[in-house]
């Protein structure tokens, strides 16, 4: 069980203390666990051979045994090749546990956006508050997939306070933001979504609205209305695929006016055509 | 026995010889090769009849005024007091040289070969001569205007004119190249062959007595109501008793030490080049200055010489060549200026006047004419215009807005500018610095040049803006881009940390902590990042960098980028304790380990086989037991470590 000690102490204690004073307790058990590591009998994770290696970490991800958490963490905190790290990252996300926090926290700024955004998946898994504040920073990397990996997460568990951030994401035009947007969207912020016509790319917005309307629990029928009337107003063919998309996904009875409403945007605009 | 008839023939023989042999050897008359040079005496008596200028300006309304030449079809002359910030007249005139100043007219060449005099009150035209030859230059006192002019293939006139009428006075004639004239209390100093300066008497023309240089030319002579000077660009002569040496080391004489990266020295407009007779890029390149004698010395006043450089003046000290202040004139070329003893005068290319405190390059004085101007004449001798307005922002900031100028035509002034900032104290260089690397639109060779200086300038005081600079993240949501973080970062390794804040570099070390482990830095920085950690962290960098090690270590980005994680180790093993030297050992033999990075470990690990800490020894002994080390392992034959901090 040594591993696991060496995990706490290892890189996790290095971040906590980062901009602390050295500690020499914390000194003492990081040598004694190095000690100890050299002497543990030799593990796939920590092969040579990358392939091997993440094969390992992803048969760890599937245990249920405490110590295969433990032995992905220490290898964490003792430091692996980025793809092995991405795959061990994976793992853990699986059955995450607060003890994970600290070795993970150091990935959440590694400069491999992939293992960015698997050390990402452990901070949603996480769920508690620093693990949060970690997500929600993630909407600020300057990669991409990192930000739509972060989006996708507080989409899920209905984080408002990634409106915010998602709104000055979707003006700048990223794609991150558009279907979490949906996610969270109640009629105001499909309002606020709305009033962004001519400020934010076409496209995302008519994805962000077209998402929305599929949402069966976004109610009432009156801002679906809304929503389907903003959507007329966004030119171009994205705003036509979305309306289509939700005619076709919307029996016709019971009649509904959102519907309606679509349909006759679209004659209009095929007849305008 | 000879008749009176033979002996006068023999005797205009002998004239006619020595008539010819003068001409052949370069001059006549006034002008002639053989006329007694260097003559202290001669020149003492010359002295003796001057008689003092007026101490201010030279013109009857006693006001100081400049005399501007204004672009446009025509051309105009326009008069303007500077005390009452009034146009006095303007005249249309097609004016093809520099404006002189009387008492009672200014005088200017007009169109190609034209010499007009006006009146110095209403600008009228009161006379024109026409010129016989190839105008070279002017100067005026109190009553008369005297002018050069090559006429022919070899000889040069200089003329004298009445100022008021035109009337011819005077010629004095010479074989040899003449150059512009200068005149000051009823005498008359002419330039001759770059060899001498001819003293003349301004009444009549004849030649009083006259200066040869032996280990100078002369290329200039300049007036002031004080004095006058001659020189040419290594430097500059007084004329008093001493000048009659014709020698540097025995006359007064002087020169001002100057940096010469843009610099082109001219003391005084060239007297034989005509393009600087009229108003040219040479009136926007100028050394201004004023200087009298100190012992036996030329001490330029206040030991500061001016150096305008088309928009901008850099106050330098004559002696150390130091810089003292700088001013950089918005937007537009200076086309005018001149040292006035208490200001200097200036007017831009768009109209506008300015004065400068000599002390300080303050801007002490602005008005604003109508019009676009090439070129000018001060007639304002001690003018001191004291308008302050309390908003002198300072040298520092003079030198920074100077080296962001857009203007691509001041390269070299714009790195002179930066490369000055080094030697300014105070933590406000360090912003402005900062300012500069962190200007996208900076262009790379001055920021290179700026980055050095920042980082040369080991200034504590400046922390706080490199903190500042470091404080900021990158934030993809609010478009936060950190910039500057190698230079800052560079610029923190530099540092003693013996002098550093504790509060600040507390603060320090969370910024650099934090771009350290950002994935927005640059891995060329991280380098920078890891030995500023190293220099002022105090222990508190080193979980950290531990962290940094451990997790890079196994990464192929890092396996041929190797300066940071091995600069990781050198902090470790230079700072740390037994704790670091185990996780370096450990990477040093790990197989995930890159090769190159566990051989750096190794490496490093021979040659400190202690730490400072295992040895008791906290700070200041890690390259020397690095060397030591080294010696005893053997350790010269493999590349060092990189231990700089």
């Amino acid at each position: 069980m040594t591993t696991i000690g060496f995990s706490k102490v290892g890189l996790g204690l290095c971040v906590a203390l980062a901009v602390s004073a050295p500690s020499t307790d914390a000194d003492a058990k990081r040598r004694k666990t190095l000690k100890t590591l050299k002497k543990a009998p030799p593990s796939a994770l920590r092969s040579a051979n990358v392939e091997e290696a993440i094969a390992a970490a992803t048969a760890l991800g599937t245990s249920t045994s405490p110590q295969a958490m433990g032995e992905l963490l220490d290898a964490l905190a003792m430091g692996l090749h980025p793809r092995v790290a991405s795959a061990a990252l994976d793992a853990v996300a699986l059955r995450a546990k607060q003890d994970s926090f600290d070795v993970v926290s150091f990935y959440m700024h590694h400069r491999s956006a992939k293992v960015r955004s698997s050390a990402l998946k452990v901070m949603g898994a996480l769920g508690d508050k620093r693990a949060k504040a970690m997500v929600l920073g993630g909407l600020g990397d300057g990669h991409k997939k990192v930000r739509a990996a972060a989006a996708e997460i507080l989409a899920a568990k209905k984080e408002k306070k990634a409106i915010e951030p998602l709104m000055s994401l979707l003006k700048k035009g990223d794609e991150a933001p558009a279907l979490a947007l949906a996610a969270l969207a109640n009629p105001d912020l499909a309002r606020a979504v709305s009033e962004l016509i001519g400020t934010a790319p076409d496209g995302l917005l008519a994805r962000c609205l077209g998402a929305i309307l599929m949402r069966p629990d976004f109610k009432p029928e009156e801002a679906r209305v809304e929503v389907v009337k903003a959507l007329g107003k966004i030119p171009g063919n994205d705003s036509l695929e979305q309306l289509t998309n939700y005619v076709g996904a919307i029996p016709e009875k019971p009649p509904r006016d959102s519907r309606s409403e679509a349909e006759r945007i679209i004659e209009a605009r095929l007849g305008g055509i | 026995m000879a008749t009176s008839h033979q002996i006068t023939a023999g005797i205009r023989l002998l004239a006619a010889l020595a008539l010819v042999l003068a001409s052949a050897c370069g001059g006549t008359g006034s002008f002639g090769l053989s006329s007694g040079d260097n003559d202290s005496t001669k020149l003492a008596q010359a002295f003796a009849t001057v008689q003092a200028p007026p101490a201010g300006p030279i013109n009857s309304t006693g006001k100081p005024m400049v005399f501007l030449a204004a672009r446009g079809k025509p051309k105009q002359l326009v008069a303007f007091d500077l005390e009452s910030k009034k146009e006095v007249w303007r005249v249309e005139a097609d004016i093809s040289s520099k404006v002189v100043v009387g008492r009672d007219f200014v005088a200017h060449k007009e169109g190609d070969n034209t010499l007009v005099g006006r009146d110095i009150t209403t600008g009228s035209q009161l006379w024109s001569v026409t010129l016989e030859g190839t105008f070279v230059g002017a100067a005026a006192d109190s009553d008369r205007v005297y002018f050069t002019m090559k006429s022919g293939g070899r000889k040069w006139i200089l003329r004298a004119l009445s100022g008021k009428s035109g009337e011819e006075i005077w010629d004095a004639e010479s074989n040899g190249a003449l150059g512009a004239p200068a005149a000051r209390g009823g005498l008359v100093f002419s330039p001759f062959m770059k060899q001498w300066l001819a003293i003349l008497d301004a009444k009549a023309g004849t030649q009083l007595t006259r200066i040869r240089g032996i280990d100078q030319e002369i290329s200039f002579v300049r007036t002031t109501p004080e004095h006058v000077y001659f020189g040419s660009k290594a430097g500059v002569f007084l004329l008093d008793e001493r000048a009659a040496s014709g020698k540097r080391a025995q006359s007064t004489y002087g020169n001002a030490k100057l940096p010469e990266h843009f610099i082109r020295v001219h003391y005084y407009w060239d007297a034989f080049d005509p393009v600087q007779a009229g108003y040219s890029a040479y009136d926007r390149n100028r050394v201004l200055w004023n200087a009298s004698a100190k012992g036996d010395a030329l001490a330029f006043s206040n030991d500061l010489v001016a150096v305008q450089t088309y928009r901008f003046f850099f106050g330098f000290s004559a002696s150390t060549g130091e810089l003292s202040w700088a001013y950089n004139h918005p937007r537009v070329d200076i086309v005018a200026s001149a040292q006035l003893g208490t200001s200097i005068g200036m007017a831009s290319m768009l109209g506008e006047i300015g004065a400068l405190d000599p002390a300080t390059g303050e801007r002490i004085y602005e008005a604003k004419l109508a019009g676009q101007f090439i070129g000018g004449t001060f007639d304002a001798a001690g003018w001191a215009p004291n308008e302050r307005t309390g908003k002198h922002s300072g040298t520092a900031a003079a030198l920074v807005s100077i080296a962001r100028d857009r203007d691509a035509r001041f390269n070299d002034v714009k790195k002179f500018a930066v490369t000055a900032l080094s030697q300014l104290k105070g933590g406000d260089v360090t912003r402005d610095l900062l300012v500069l690397i962190q200007n996208e639109k900076t262009p790379p060779y001055l920021l290179q040049t700026a980055a050095d200086v920042l980082v040369s300038r080991k200034d504590p005081e400046g922390l706080a803006h490199l903190v500042e600079a470091l404080s900021v993240r990158h934030n993809y949501v609010t478009g936060a881009k950190p910039r500057a973080v190698g230079v800052a970062a560079r610029a923190i390794a530099a540092l003693d940390p013996e002098g550093v804040n504790p509060r600040l570099r507390g603060q320090a070390v969370e910024g650099l902590i934090a771009h350290l482990t950002s994935p927005s830095t640059a891995v060329g920085d991280l380098v920078h990042l890891v030995r500023a950690l190293g220099r002022i962290g105090a222990g508190a960098e080193r979980s950290t960098l531990s962290s940094f090690l451990l997790v890079y270590r196994a990464d192929p980005t890092f396996a041929t980028q190797i300066d940071a994680v091995s600069a990781t180790i050198d902090v470790l093993l230079s700072q740390g304790g037994t704790a670091e030297r185990e996780i370096v050992a450990y990477v040093a033999e790990d197989k995930l380990s890159q090769p190159s990075v566990a051989e750096y470990a190794k490496r490093a690990l021979v040659q400190r086989p202690t730490s400072p800490e295992a040895e008791g020894d906290k700070k200041g002994s890690k390259d020397g037991a690095t060397a030591e080390a080294g010696k005893a392992k053997g350790a010269a034959k493999t590349k060092a470590p990189n231990a700089k901090p």
